[in-house]
């Protein structure tokens, strides 16, 4: 570990459905963390953990979809994720002692007008661990598919929760900007 | 107390140094029985006596990594001597800063043997001995970032790294159709300090500090890293991860 399991380093979760949300508590809790509620800001401990879980949003094509659905689904869901990510970081800077951000992107729907607020994670992502390298706050973004894949298995939260995990622990200390994708294969074909 | 690969075997080329040799011990400490190949016998018998020191499991093959042959014996020794075999870790690499113009094509068919050809037979015989062994098995393929992006003066390495990351996505879709099943992934390192580099390079620490002032995180990327990441892509925790590209390099890619 990076730094020492004793205190517990602090996670925050935001968003999530309960299925998912319970599974990356118990992983993280199951690696020495301890979850915290409320603003990231309203901890005077500070904060070592963000995990970002993007809603998933009903998807559509694009001839049906609306200004206002994309709005709601896409543009709502990449502020509160860049919102999420100021206040944790201003939380993880008030410790001094780096942190780690995990985005969750909202399961793959190939040729989806909201792979828009995917690929938007994806930058943030990429943007956030270019800024923040020096001061050892790691971002990275796990990216689930949609169950359809060569495995021919289902997602299961736990092992999203397994993948955030890595990300968010000691074990990836040299991983930051990275893409941690979850497809069974999806991608590779 | 059960590691995270209990009793499961696992073959990592290039073991006698950098990456390889931490990764080695690394799945060893996590319960792995770990046959390590290369080509240095003393650096070979000294990781096989770290692994046995802390109390772990490993033998040490000697492997010319492009040798079919030599690749049949590492896999009758594991299963003669560990048991069936469940993964692979494709490390063993060969390093060149030589720009396009100066590279021969003796040069680069020296590298190919070593990045692309020596992964090819460890997906293909690592496939055969997997379905031997009955149980579902997992490999990783140790590319690079520069396998993802172009960088100067590395013609012959970016080539056969980037062949290494599309061999690992065909592998992973005809291993996700075979039973029992084969993960198979791909892992970009950034500048990690090993002998790959300071071979190439010289080992001077003031480079290293270049390098890890020119990296986001600012830190000299250690095999320990890579280790870590190699046990999460070959472990139960990625049973969903297959046909994936893990860039672990500090950032330096990200932008």
């Amino acid at each position: 570990m990076e730094r020492s399991a004793n205190p517990p380093l602090a996670a925050r979760l935001v968003g999530g459905d309960d299925d998912l949300a319970s599974a990356i508590s118990q992983a993280l809790v199951a690696d020495g963390a301890r979850i915290v509620d409320g603003p990231a800001n309203d901890h005077p401990g500070g904060l070592d953990i963000l995990i970002f879980i993007a809603p998933e949003g009903a998807g559509g094509p694009i001839a049906k979809t609306t200004g206002a659905d994309f709005s709601s689904q896409v543009g709502a869901s990449l502020l509160a994720a860049f919102l999420a990510l100021q206040s944790g970081v201003s939380a993880m800077r008030a410790k001094g002692d780096g942190g780690s951000v995990v985005f969750v992107a909202p399961p793959a729907r190939t040729r989806r007008a909201f792979d828009a607020l995917t690929q938007g994670l994806r930058l943030v992502t990429k943007a956030a661990a270019l800024e923040l390298g020096p001061e050892k706050i790691r971002v990275n973004i796990v990216l689930p598919g949609n169950g359809e894949n060569p495995l021919g298995r289902p997602r299961a939260p736990a092992e999203i929760a397994a993948a955030v995990a890595f990300a968010a622990s000691g074990r990836s200390q040299f991983m930051t900007g990275a893409d941690l994708v979850l497809d069974g294969g999806a991608q590779a074909q | 107390m059960n590691g995270r690969l209990q009793d499961r075997v696992v073959i990592v080329t290039g073991a006698t140094r950098g990456i390889g040799r931490e990764t080695a011990r690394v799945l060893a400490r996590e319960g792995a029985r770990v046959a390590c190949t290369g080509r240095d016998l003393g650096d070979g018998a000294s990781v096989v006596a770290e692994i046995t020191a802390e109390g772990g499991r490993a033998i040490f093959v000697p492997h010319d990594i492009a040798s079919e042959a030599d690749w049949r014996t590492v896999i009758a020794r594991a299963e003669a001597q560990l048991g069936g075999v469940y993964g692979v870790v494709n490390n063993a690499g060969a390093f060149l800063v030589r720009p396009l113009a100066d590279t021969t094509e003796a040069d680069f068919q020296d590298i190919y043997d070593v990045n692309v050809q020596g992964a090819f037979l460890g997906l293909k015989l690592g496939f055969e001995a997997i379905v031997r062994a009955g149980a579902p098995g997992a490999i990783v393929n140790v590319s690079s970032l520069m396998g993802q992006v172009g960088f100067p003066g590395a013609i012959a390495y970016c080539a056969t790294k980037g062949a290494v990351t599309g061999l690992t996505k065909t592998a992973a879709v005809e291993g996700a159709a075979m039973r029992p099943q084969v993960r198979v992934n791909s892992l970009h390192p950034g500048v990690i300090w090993t002998p790959m580099i300071t071979r190439q390079f010289g080992d001077d620490p003031a480079l290293a500090e270049a390098f890890a002032d020119d990296t986001p995180l600012k830190m000299i990327g250690l095999p320990q890293y890579m280790a870590d990441a190699i046990l999460f892509l070959i472990s139960d925790e990625a049973a969903m991860v297959t046909g994936a590209e893990l860039t672990v390099d500090g950032g330096r890619g990200a932008g």
